[in-house]
C-alpha cells in the first residue's frame, strides 16, 4: 500500500478545511433562507456526514486500487442528495459539491477527478431536470467542477515534479558524498605512502602492516594476513587478529596492471559485502604497485644482480613509469575538476608532487639500468689525463670495484681531471697520486701531490677552476675538499654516496 | 578545438593521457594508436593539430615517424627514458616539443596549445619554454562555445543529467516546447553537433556541465 506524501496531506487538510467552511456557509444560508425545515435538517445532516467522513477517512484508503474513485463517488451521491432537499442548481450546498472531484483529482490524478466531476455534473443535471427547471442553470456549476479538476490536477503535478527533484537530489548528494568518502580514504593511503617513499622509509613490513590495519579497521571482527611473492613462494609480512573458525575465508590478490605481487587473506565473520571487497582491492592497487617499486629498488640495490634479474627489474620498472606518470596525469584531472573542494585540491596537489618525485626517481634509476656498461672511472681518468706529458709523474691507483653510476660518473671524471690538471700545471709537485675506492652508490677519491700547496682560502679568481669543480660536485651530490699545505703539498678529496 | 593523436604503446598511460587530454575544454583527442606506422596510417584518415608520440614503440622508432610525417601535424615526444641523444635527433627529425611522462597536465594542455598556435618549444631553454607556456595556460574556447547564453547553458546541465525529452525540458524550465527546440537548434549550432546525445558530451567537455 502506498503512502501519502507529506505535501498530500497538507492539500487534504487545505481541502477539508475549505469543504468545513462551505459546509457551514450553506447550512447558514440556508436556514436563513429555507422554508421547508425537514428537508434542510435531513440535507444539514447529510452534508455534515459527507464532510466529516472525508474527513475521518484514513489516507491509505485512497491509495487502495479504485479507493480514490469509490470515496469520492460516495461523496458525489452525498452532496447529490443534499443539493436536491434544498433547491436543485440553487441549493447552497453547491460549493460543498465541488469536495469530492477534487479529492479525486489530488489522490487519483485528472482521470479520476474527471471521473467523479462528470459523475457529480450527471447528478446535477438529473436533480435540475427533475425539479422542472432548465438546464442552463446547473450549467455554473458543471463548469466549476471541471475547473477545480484541472486546476488541482496541475498543482499536483507540479508539487510531484519538486517532490521527485528533491528526492533525485537527496540521493545525487548521497552517492556524491560516497564516493568522495572513498576518494579520500584512498587518498588517505597513497599520501602515507608516497610520504614514506620521500622520506626512504618504503619498508615492505611497515607499508604491508599499516595497509593491512587500515582494512581491518573498515572490517570490524575480522583478521587478517598480508604476504608478498618471494624468490620460494608467498612470504608473510604482516598478520592481525585470530582468525574466527566459522568465518569466511576470502583471498584477495595485490597486483600491479599485469603481474601478481601477493595477496591478502582476510577472515571475516560474514561473507564480504561488494562495496567492501571494492574498498579493499581500492586499498591494494597503490600498495601493488609500492610492492613491484620495493622489489625492484632490492634488486638494484644488490649488487651482484644476474644479467637476467636485472632485464626483468628493467621491464617491470618499464611498466612502473609510466603508471605512475598516468597516476599523475589523473591526480591533474581531479585537481581540476574539484575546483570547488579547496582542501582536497591542495592535497592532491602535495600528492601529485610526491608521484612527480617518484616518477623521476624511476627515470634516473632505470636510466642508469638502460644505459650500457661504459669504461670505468679510472679507464676515463687515465684517458683524460693521457696527454698531460712529462713531470710530475702521474699514478692512478684507485679500487674500483663496480663503475659510479652513468648519471655522474661524467662530472666525477670532469672533477678529477680538473683536480690532476692543476696539480700538473700549477703545483711544481714531482709526483701526482690519484687513489680512492669506488663502490657504484659511495666513493671517495684522493689527488694528493707533493708539490708547493696554495691557500684554499684564497682563491684566485677564475684561477684553478676551483669554482667549476665545486658546481659540478654540487650538481651531482658530491663534495670536495682541498687541504694544501706549503711543506707537503695538496690533496683535493672528492667524496659521494654513504657506505 | 585542437585535435590531438595520441601514439604509445604503454596502454595504462595512453588511457589516462587521453582522459586527461579530453577533459581540458579545448582540446580533443580523436585517435590512440600503439606504434609509428599506425600513427602514420591514423593521420591519413584523420586530421590531428598535434601528435603526442614516445620514442619506443614496437614497429619503428617514435622519432623516424615524426621525421616521415614532416608538416602533417605538430608532433610533441613524451617519453620515460629520453637521453640528450634522443632530443637532439627530436630536434633533427622537426619534433615541436620534448617532455618527460611526468610532466604535469597543465604544462603539458599548454604545450599542445602552443605547438597548435605554431611555436617551436623543443630548442627553447627551460625558462623561456616556461615563459611560452605561461602565455598559453588558459583554455581558448572556440567562440560557438564562448558565445552560448546562460538559458542555452541551462538546457546543456539538464541535458547532461539525462533530461532529454523536449517535453521534459519544457516542463523543467517553464518554457514552451517550441522555445525548447528553438534553443537546441541553437546550441546544436554553436557547439557543431547534431544531436542531444553529443551536445550533452561536449557540455561536459567544456566544463559547462556535470554528468550524473
Amino acid at each position: 500500500m502506498t503512502v501519502s506524501a507529506p505535501w498530500e496531506r497538507r492539500v487534504h487538510f487545505s481541502i477539508e478545511v475549505g469543504q468545513f467552511i462551505a459546509l457551514v456557509v450553506a447550512v447558514v444560508v440556508d436556514l436563513v433562507t429555507t422554508d421547508s425545515f425537514p428537508e434542510s435538517l435531513v440535507a444539514m445532516s447529510v452534508a455534515t456526514i459527507y464532510v466529516l467522513g472525508s474527513a475521518a477517512v484514513p489516507d491509505e484508503w485512497y491509495h487502495i486500487r479504485f479507493g480514490a474513485e469509490a470515496i469520492t463517488l460516495i461523496g458525489a451521491f452525498l452532496a447529490a442528495v443534499a443539493i436536491t432537499l434544498t433547491g436543485g442548481p440553487t441549493s447552497p450546498y453547491l460549493l460543498l459539491s465541488t469536495g469530492p472531484p477534487i479529492l479525486a483529482t489530488l489522490y487519483g490524478g485528472i482521470r479520476s477527478g474527471l471521473m467523479t466531476g462528470l459523475l457529480s455534473a450527471g447528478l446535477l443535471a438529473l436533480v435540475t431536470l427533475s425539479q422542472g427547471l432548465p438546464l442552463v442553470d446547473a450549467a455554473p456549476a458543471m463548469a466549476l467542477y471541471l475547473v477545480f479538476v484541472l486546476l488541482v490536477g496541475v498543482i499536483k503535478k507540479l508539487l510531484e515534479d519538486i517532490h521527485q527533484q528533491a528526492a533525485d537530489l537527496a540521493v545525487e548528494k548521497e552517492s556524491a558524498t560516497q564516493r568522495l568518502e572513498n576518494l579520500q580514504e584512498i587518498h588517505g593511503v597513497l599520501v602515507r605512502l608516497s610520504q614514506d617513499v620521500s622520506a626512504g622509509r618504503l619498508n615492505a613490513v611497515e607499508v604491508g602492516a599499516e595497509t593491512l590495519d587500515t582494512v581491518l579497521t573498515r572490517l570490524p571482527g575480522s583478521a587478517g594476513k598480508l604476504a608478498i611473492e618471494g624468490e620460494n613462494g608467498l612470504v608473510v609480512l604482516a598478520a592481525r587478529g585470530v582468525p574466527d573458525p566459522d568465518g569466511q575465508k576470502n583471498e584477495i590478490p595485490i597486483k600491479t596492471a599485469d603481474a601478481a605481487v601477493g595477496m591478502m587473506e582476510l577472515v571475516t565473520p560474514n561473507p564480504l559485502a561488494d562495496d567492501d571487497r571494492a574498498a579493499v582491492e581500492a586499498y591494494l592497487r597503490p600498495l601493488g604497485i609500492a610492492f613491484a617499486n620495493l622489489q625492484l629498488l632490492q634488486d638494484i640495490a644488490g649488487s651482484a644482480v644476474a644479467e637476467e634479474r636485472l632485464r626483468l627489474a628493467r621491464e617491470m620498472h618499464d611498466e612502473i613509469g609510466p603508471s605512475l606518470a598516468s597516476l599523475g596525469l589523473s591526480l591533474d584531472v581531479a585537481a581540476m575538476q574539484n575546483v570547488d573542494a579547496p582542501e582536497l585540491v591542495a592535497d592532491l596537489k602535495v600528492l601529485r608532487s610526491n608521484v612527480t618525485k617518484l616518477v623521476e626517481d624511476v627515470r634516473a634509476k632505470v636510466a642508469d639500468l638502460r644505459s650500457t656498461p661504459g669504461p670505468t672511472l679510472t679507464a676515463r681518468v687515465l684517458q683524460a689525463t693521457s696527454d698531460f706529458n712529462g713531470t710530475p709523474l702521474i699514478v692512478v691507483d684507485i679500487d674500483e670495484r663496480r663503475p659510479p653510476r652513468p648519471a655522474m660518473i661524467a662530472d666525477l671524471t670532469s672533477i678529477l681531471t680538473e683536480a690532476i690538471r692543476n696539480a700538473h700545471k700549477h703545483s711544481s709537485a714531482s709526483n701526482i697520486m690519484v687513489s680512492g675506492r669506488i663502490h657504484r652508490d659511495w666513493g671517495s677519491c684522493q689527488v694528493q701531490d707533493d708539490g708547493v700547496g696554495f691557500d684554499p682560502e684564497f682563491e684566485p679568481e677564475g684561477h684553478f677552476g676551483l669554482v667549476g669543480m665545486r658546481e659540478r660536485a654540487d650538481k651531482v651530490g658530491a663534495t670536495v675538499a682541498f687541504e694544501s699545505n706549503e711543506e707537503v703539498g695538496t690533496t683535493v678529496t672528492i667524496e659521494w654516496g654513504n657506505r | 578545438m585542437i585535435r590531438v593523436m595520441i601514439a604509445d604503446d604503454h596502454v595504462l598511460f595512453a588511457e589516462g593521457l587521453s582522459q586527461a587530454l579530453d577533459s581540458l575544454p579545448d582540446a580533443r583527442v580523436v585517435g590512440v594508436v600503439d606504434s609509428g606506422p599506425a600513427l602514420d596510417e591514423a593521420l591519413a584518415s584523420q586530421p590531428a593539430e598535434v601528435s603526442i608520440v614516445d620514442i619506443e614503440m614496437p614497429g619503428g622508432d617514435g622519432i623516424t615517424t615524426i621525421a616521415a610525417l614532416g608538416r602533417r601535424t605538430n608532433a610533441i615526444v613524451v617519453s620515460m627514458y629520453a637521453s640528450d641523444e634522443q632530443k637532439a635527433r627530436a630536434v633533427a627529425a622537426g619534433a615541436r616539443g620534448f617532455f618527460s611522462k611526468g610532466v604535469p597536465l597543465l604544462t603539458l594542455a599548454a604545450a599542445v596549445r602552443a605547438v597548435a598556435d605554431g611555436k617551436n618549444l623543443i630548442e627553447l631553454e627551460d625558462h623561456e619554454r616556461d615563459q611560452v607556456l605561461e602565455g598559453y595556460s588558459q583554455a581558448v574556447l572556440d567562440p560557438g562555445a564562448a558565445s552560448l547564453t546562460e538559458r542555452e547553458k541551462e538546457i546543456l546541465r539538464l541535458l547532461a543529467v539525462g533530461v532529454s525529452s523536449t517535453d521534459e525540458l519544457a516542463d523543467r524550465l517553464y518554457i514552451s516546447q517550441k522555445t525548447v527546440k528553438n534553443h537546441l537548434a541553437s546550441i546544436f549550432q554553436k557547439l557543431a553537433v547534431s544531436d542531444r546525445t553529443q551536445a550533452a558530451i561536449e557540455a561536459i567537455r567544456l566544463g559547462i556541465a556535470r554528468p550524473q
